[in-house]
């Protein structure tokens, strides 16, 4: 599946959804919340992102919409990538 | 039979060496909790969280005493006391040489599983005399000549809910021998390096950041929430102030699945925005300040932790004149906000209260509700698409249940949801004398009905 998101970007965010298989492919339109992504396991997301891409997620961008899916959050971390 | 259903043969002590002793303030959790743990004296037993591991066949109690021993030796959590300076400010003092009691009790006339159940009771019940005492309790359950359960109670000012996990964990892994001392990782970090990485540049930036976040729900809550019914209120050691109420529907299960998977969110978000309207809706208020619980077990510095990394966040949602699609949107919002300023310098934030009430006129803004979900997550079975009539045929099924009294809380309200054999529970529990058991009714069926009614209407379309 042509995802178009960095490698790193899907291993941070595997780590963060405990009812994802290892073995199952991340779609670019998933529901996180229905991979076990809540509120609090979005904030410690955001701060393993944060790391991961030397970026700061302000946050005026701490939406649920933007924590909806893989492609909505990767759209935020790149469009922060790309600011630096 | 008469009598306990265990007696108690005689006590083991083991010295117990660790690598390190330090004093260090307390971590900003550790303060949290010894904060609540004060205020609850001297009811505060009600904190202890005990488990029980059941002893392989083989094993010999000298084994099971070794093993403990060495996860004493450790984990500095299970070393350290909280005295108090001559100003009364509490501190962690850490123990390299300390000593490991061990209760040993043998089995009376009752079956075994019984008499685990007594013990467990009887160790939690007492509280920890946190400047002296270890803040682990031991026993040794023994049946027919054997052990059979290792019964631990630890403070929660030393261990949260998470850390004791990864301790039973460490436990059970030894007591099986699917792992042995040697095989265990190296623990990474401990509680002094906990405070000595708040005390640093990052983690003051930190606090100060969280401090900005619940200054603002501080100015713009309202200054009470729930108006006194009368002038003087009971003791808050009266045994019939608090109490708890349940709610067990299967009806709000499905309904709370269906409004997930409908608007993209977690369940988590659903109820706590539905808590949300119908806290406002009670009180009159147009937006009621809701104080949640961080595990903080996420981020990479506090995930191994055998200790406690806990925090406390608030958030303060509008829901007049919103609907309730939009009310979650907020909700979900606000608690993203939140989770993300859940770490800080609890004296800070007491000493930010005060100055803010004073500014506003008031002896303390009030922040009287707390909610806590405590549900797994848990793969959808497509459930989510569930149809209206489907939800529609649970309702009946529906029971509030009187969950009995509770000794003093600090709060009017907390909230909380479990998980029991697939359906959800909804308690409440809360001060009487505010939320009698007729009005905290209406609270849970509220919340039910918000969520029913909203998953049973057609979704708009587009």
């Amino acid at each position: 599946m042509q995802t178009g998101w960095d490698p790193q970007f899907e291993k941070v965010l595997r780590e963060h959804l405990p009812l994802l298989n290892a073995d199952h492919t991340l779609s670019p339109d998933a529901a996180l919340s229905g991979l076990g992504l809540d509120s609090l396991a979005s904030v410690q997301l955001l701060v393993s992102l944060e790391e991961a891409f030397e970026v700061a997620i302000p946050d005026e961008m701490l939406t649920p919409e933007n924590f909806a899916t893989p492609s909505s959050l990767w759209t935020v971390v790149e469009s922060l990538r790309e600011r630096r | 039979m008469t009598g306990a259903p265990a007696t108690r043969v005689r006590e083991v002590r083991v010295p117990v060496a660790g690598r390190r002793s330090g004093r260090a303030p307390l971590t900003w959790a550790q303060r949290v909790q010894w904060n609540d743990t004060k205020w609850m004296e001297p009811h505060d037993h009600y904190f202890n969280a005990a488990r029980r591991l059941a002893v392989p066949p083989g094993r010999k109690l000298s084994d099971v005493t070794g093993l403990l021993a060495a996860v004493v030796a450790r984990h500095e959590s299970l070393r350290t006391r909280y005295p108090t300076d001559v100003d009364g400010n509490p501190y962690q003092e850490v123990s390299a040489a300390d000593e490991l009691v061990l209760r040993v009790y043998r089995t009376s006339d009752a079956g075994v599983d019984e008499a685990a159940d007594w013990l467990q009771g009887r160790l939690r019940a007492r509280r920890f005399e946190l400047s002296e005492e270890p803040p682990l309790r031991a026993a040794v359950l023994e049946h027919e000549g054997t052990p059979r359960y290792l019964l631990i109670v630890v403070s929660h000012v030393t261990m949260d809910f998470s850390g004791l996990e990864l301790l039973t964990g460490e436990l059970r892994e030894l007591l099986s021998g699917r792992t042995t001392l040697s095989g265990l990782p190296p623990v990474e970090r401990q509680m002094l390096d906990r405070a000595e990485a708040e005390a640093a540049s990052a983690g003051l930036r930190r606090s100060e950041a969280a401090l900005g976040h619940w200054e603002r729900v501080l100015r713009d809550a309202p200054v009470t929430v729930f108006d006194p019914p009368a002038p003087t209120p009971p003791s808050l050691d009266e045994p019939e102030r608090f109490g708890q109420l349940g709610l067990v529907s299967p009806a709000l299960t499905l309904a709370t699945r269906v409004m997930a998977h409908r608007l993209g969110v977690s369940g988590t978000t659903v109820v706590m925005a539905a808590v949300n309207v119908v806290l406002c809706r009670l009180t009159g208020r147009a937006q009621v300040p809701l104080k949640l619980i961080a595990s903080n077990r996420g981020l990479t510095e506090l995930k191994n932790l055998v200790g406690i990394a806990l925090g406390s966040c608030v958030t303060l949602v509008r829901t007049e004149e919103r609907t309730f699609p939009e009310v979650v949107r907020d909700t979900g919002r606000a608690a993203l906000q939140a989770y993300r300023r859940s770490q800080c310098d609890p004296v800070a934030l007491d000493e930010l209260r005060s100055k803010v009430s004073a500014e506003r006129g008031v002896a303390r803004v009030g922040l009287p509700c707390g909610f806590n979900d405590l549900r797994p997550a848990r793969p959808s079975s497509g459930d989510g698409e569930a149809t209206a009539d489907a939800v529609r045929a649970l309702v009946p099924r529906t029971e509030v249940t009187w969950d009995g009294n509770r000794p003093r809380q600090e709060v009017t309200l907390w909230y909380w949801v479990e998980d029991v054999d697939g359906v959800d529970v909804h308690h409440a529990l809360v001060d009487l004398w505010y939320l009698p058991r007729a009005r905290t009714e209406e609270l849970l069926r509220g919340v039910e009905d918000v969520i029913v009614s909203e998953a049973v209407a057609a979704p708009p379309a587009g």
